[in-house]
């Protein structure tokens, strides 16, 4: 008896797991939006990319009218959460937080398919990955850490988050640019600051927002920026471009749906994101996390996202990852 | 300094504070007894919570689940032999056996106290000496961190100790499953078969519960044998346990200490310490003694439980003076104080001393809500044993899968928690130890990560790990560790036969 009724029990919470996915997934519509859109996130819950995920979508509710659920989906440096959008209908219903990760995850091979697998509604903004070493280090310009890594061919290290990773591409595409033999530590979100305090590396490509506070307490300096325009919060820190380098690579946030997604709900997506960006409580997060708010709609996006594509694929021949 | 403090401490005992910190606690104790939900799920639910909240109360509150998460893993440890976190799983070998011979209520009290105990230590070490502990934390590079996690490998050898080549195989066979995933220094999948799943590997979480929680529901519903032991008599109430705290102090003394270092190294990894912690106390044991200790006795449960709430000031040392998280429940903690507009790290105590203070006091109110609370209703804990167990095991195996889901929205993990759950019921009625495997695949990613990160600074010079000092000697204990009972079993073959 007691062993049936378990086995009702099973049954019954299965059948209503399943139902309860099913009724998720809905039918055809008249008006979008008529029901809440799931906000796939491809990092783990309380990190930057969470954050910021989180914060656009609260401040984009209102202009959107119906409700986003956000669904964290980590792994595979964002293979996992692109695979999943990827498999998911066109029908406005399945947002993603992509990244720069979409051309690293993409151009690695680790997903079977490109960055152009999906449609891009719009690019918010972008974090910068600059190069940094410790305070106490030799070196005070961009110029004279290139000198002393001729003069030591593989005898420097620069850390950064992962192989593959784009503090690890902007590294690889710096070293190219400047013609210099670095050994590069794929140390981890987690160990590379901790690693270049201690002395196992001679410098770090980091965001912004975690090298930052050692700025300001005197542990570290930062050598150059990998952007387009100087950092507003450090004047004085030439860009590489202006040091000579032409190392262009940011840590760009954007929102993106699965390939073949109704022009019209493009339209409509891309006005909501543009007007979430400019809501005081998103601003207020973005500034707390570094982050810069840059907004690209579609056109704009499509281009910038060509190129970036091409500069990836070139770091990743250029550091034998492909 | 000490207006400071005193403020501070008037705003963490406000009542909204304590409210906060109370619920944390009671919320903590609920997702960490529970098989299958644990802290870092519990604060994820709870940050949105936190953003319209002040940054103390959203501390008080967060703390307390930290703390008290801790705690409460302990709990269906010991009376379930499931551990409810990953940082409780060592504290299930000795505690649940206390539990099946009826000793249900010293073990958990003994948890308890001794939880407490190690929360006070790692918080008089982050109160009084946190930067001075978080430079020296990083003179562990790759280099030592790695000679201290092959110390933790050799662990394996003390937890086979019925049979040493049964044990070995159960780790090695965790090993292997390690690297499963995606390369950790070059980045590209390994043994994946072309499943996007497979890429981030083989979560530990899913495989802990598999092992532990999955043969304990088959044992009790389709073997019909015995899981839940019993407990009759009567409760000796919350001060003689309290009286506790103090018992057995040179092991949880050195067991806290052991938390609250490993939880400071970031990257170190939390159940490390508590093995760590088992082992280092079961050395301490006098000869005489081994044997009650083996069985299960109250300094088997006090080691690994002082140590992993040593951990949990351990953590915060690096979080706050570096804003550097030591595991992932402070990687969601630093997330949470970011929003509130603080930035964790070398400018937290200069600029905001006053917060500071708060997330010491809030920390020491969180530890003492969760020493009260939980021996007060110890009566509704043992109780749980009562449970019919076609009744109990059930509801454990739904939270098991709610559980497993939450970790990536995914049944994937569910069904990898199901696939160790078969092996661990294999395991267990073949005589091959499942805590060897776990002990694994804790350390198999790390141990890998940081021997290759070592060789790749060292430009492939494998004697860095014998000219660091402190990888020196972490190699050392290591050696003998795994050499001692090789050599005792030797001795002992050819004296007695």
């Amino acid at each position: 008896m007691r062993k049936r009724a378990l086995f009702v029990l099973f049954v019954a919470t299965l059948v209503v797991s399943i139902g309860a996915t099913a009724m998720a997934e809905g039918q055809a519509e008249s008006t979008y939006p008529e029901k809440s859109a799931e906000f796939m996130i491809p990092f783990g819950a309380g990190g930057s990319a969470d954050t910021l995920g989180r914060a656009i979508v609260s401040a984009a509710e209102p202009f959107f009218g119906e409700s986003f659920v956000p669904v964290n989906r980590p792994g595979g440096g964002g293979a996992v959460m692109y695979q999943a959008m990827y498999n998911e209908p066109s029908d406005g219903y399945t947002i993603g937080w992509s990244s720069t990760s979409i051309l690293t995850a993409t151009n690695i091979g680790n997903v079977p398919f490109a960055y152009d697998a999906f449609d891009h509604v719009a690019r918010v903004g972008y974090t910068s990955l600059p190069i940094a070493v410790r305070a106490d280090a030799p070196w005070d310009t961009v110029e004279e850490f290139v000198a002393a890594a001729k003069a030591d061919p593989g005898g420097l290290a620069i850390g950064n988050a992962g192989t593959g990773s784009a503090t690890h591409l902007t590294a690889v595409v710096f070293a190219t640019k400047s013609g210099i033999d670095v050994i590069h530590v794929p140390n981890g979100a987690e160990r590379r600051i901790p690693a270049l305090l201690g002395g196992e590396t001679q410098a770090v490509c980091v965001p912004l927002p975690e090298i930052g506070p050692f700025v300001e307490s005197g542990d570290a300096k930062i050598l150059a920026f990998p952007t387009v325009n100087r950092e507003p919060a450090y004047p004085d820190v030439p860009t590489m471009r202006e040091a000579g380098y032409d190392v262009v690579i940011e840590l760009f946030r954007s929102i993106s749906v699965p390939k073949g997604t109704d022009p019209e709900i493009l339209d409509y997506l891309e006005e909501v994101f543009r007007q979430a960006v400019q809501e005081e409580e998103f601003l207020d997060v973005s500034a707390r996390y570094g982050f810069v708010i840059d907004y690209m709609g579609r056109e704009d996006f499509a281009d910038y996202l060509a190129a970036q594509d091409v500069l990836i694929a070139e770091a990743m021949d250029a550091g034998g990852l492909r | 300094m000490i207006d400071i403090a005193i403020t501070a401490l008037f705003d963490v005992l406000s009542p909204v504070n304590l409210l906060a910190s109370l619920g944390g606690v009671l919320f903590g104790l609920f997702v960490g007894a529970t098989p299958g939900l644990t802290i870092s799920l519990g604060m994820v639910l709870l940050l949105p919570v936190t953003y319209s909240m002040n940054p103390v109360t959203s501390i008080s509150l967060l703390l307390g689940l930290f703390i008290s998460g801790m705690t409460g893993g302990s709990i269906s440890a010991i009376l379930l032999n499931i551990p409810g976190t990953p940082s409780a799983s060592a504290t299930a070998i000795a505690g649940h056996q206390m539990a099946r011979r009826g000793e249900a209520e010293s073990a958990l009290g003994t948890a308890v106290t001794s939880s407490f105990f190690g929360a006070m230590v790692s918080l008089a070490v982050l109160v009084l000496v946190a930067p001075t502990v978080a430079r020296a934390a990083l003179k562990f590079g790759e280099v030592e961190l790695g000679a201290l996690v092959f110390l933790g490998l050799t662990l394996i050898c003390s937890f086979g100790q019925k049979s040493m080549v049964k044990g070995l195989i159960s780790g090695a066979v965790g090993l292997m499953i390690t690297t499963v995933g995606m390369d950790p220094i070059i980045g590209r999948p390994r043994y994946t078969f072309g499943l996007v799943e497979l890429m981030s590997g083989i979560s530990f979480l899913p495989v802990m519960i598999g092992l532990f929680a999955i043969p304990q529901i088959l044992n009790g519903l389709v073997m019909k044998s015995n899981v839940i032991p019993d407990f009759k008599g009567e409760l000796r109430g919350v001060f003689s346990h309290i009286r506790g705290v103090f018992k057995h102090l040179r092991y949880k003394v050195v067991s806290a200490l052991i938390g609250t270092g490993v939880g400071a190294i970031p990257g170190a990894g939390g159940p490390i310490a508590v093995f760590l912690a088992y082992d280092v106390a079961r050395r301490m044991t006098p000869e005489e003694q081994k044997k009650e200790f083996d069985a299960g006795n109250e300094v088997g449960v006090a080691a690994p439980e002082a140590a992993n709430n040593g951990i949990n000031g351990g953590a915060l040392i690096p979080m706050m003076t570096l804003g550097i998280p030591g595991d992932p429940v402070t990687a969601i903690l630093l997330g949470a104080l970011m929003i509130q507009g603080l930035t964790p790290g070398p400018l937290l105590f200069r600029n905001d001393p006053l917060f500071v203070y708060s997330v010491f006091w809030a920390f020491l109110v969180g530890a003492i809500f969760v020493l009260i609370v939980t021996l007060a209703t110890m009566k509704i804990w043992v109780t749980v044993l009562q449970i019919p167990s076609w009744i109990l095991l059930p509801i454990i195996s739904i939270f098991c899968v709610i559980g497993t889901y939450s970790l990536r929205n995914s049944f994937w993990d569910t069904g990898v928690m199901l696939a160790f759950g078969l092996l661990g019921f294999l395991m267990l009625r073949f005589g091959f130890p499942v805590v060897p495997l776990l002990l694994a695949i804790v350390l198999g990613p790390a141990f890998e990560r940081h021997i290759r990160l070592s060789l790749i600074t060292s430009k492939g010079d494998p004697t860095v790990f014998l000219t660091h000092p402190i990888s020196l000697v972490f190699i050392v204990i290591a050696l003998f560790t795994f050499f001692s009972p090789i050599v005792r079993s030797l001795f002992k073959k050819k004296g007695g036969i």
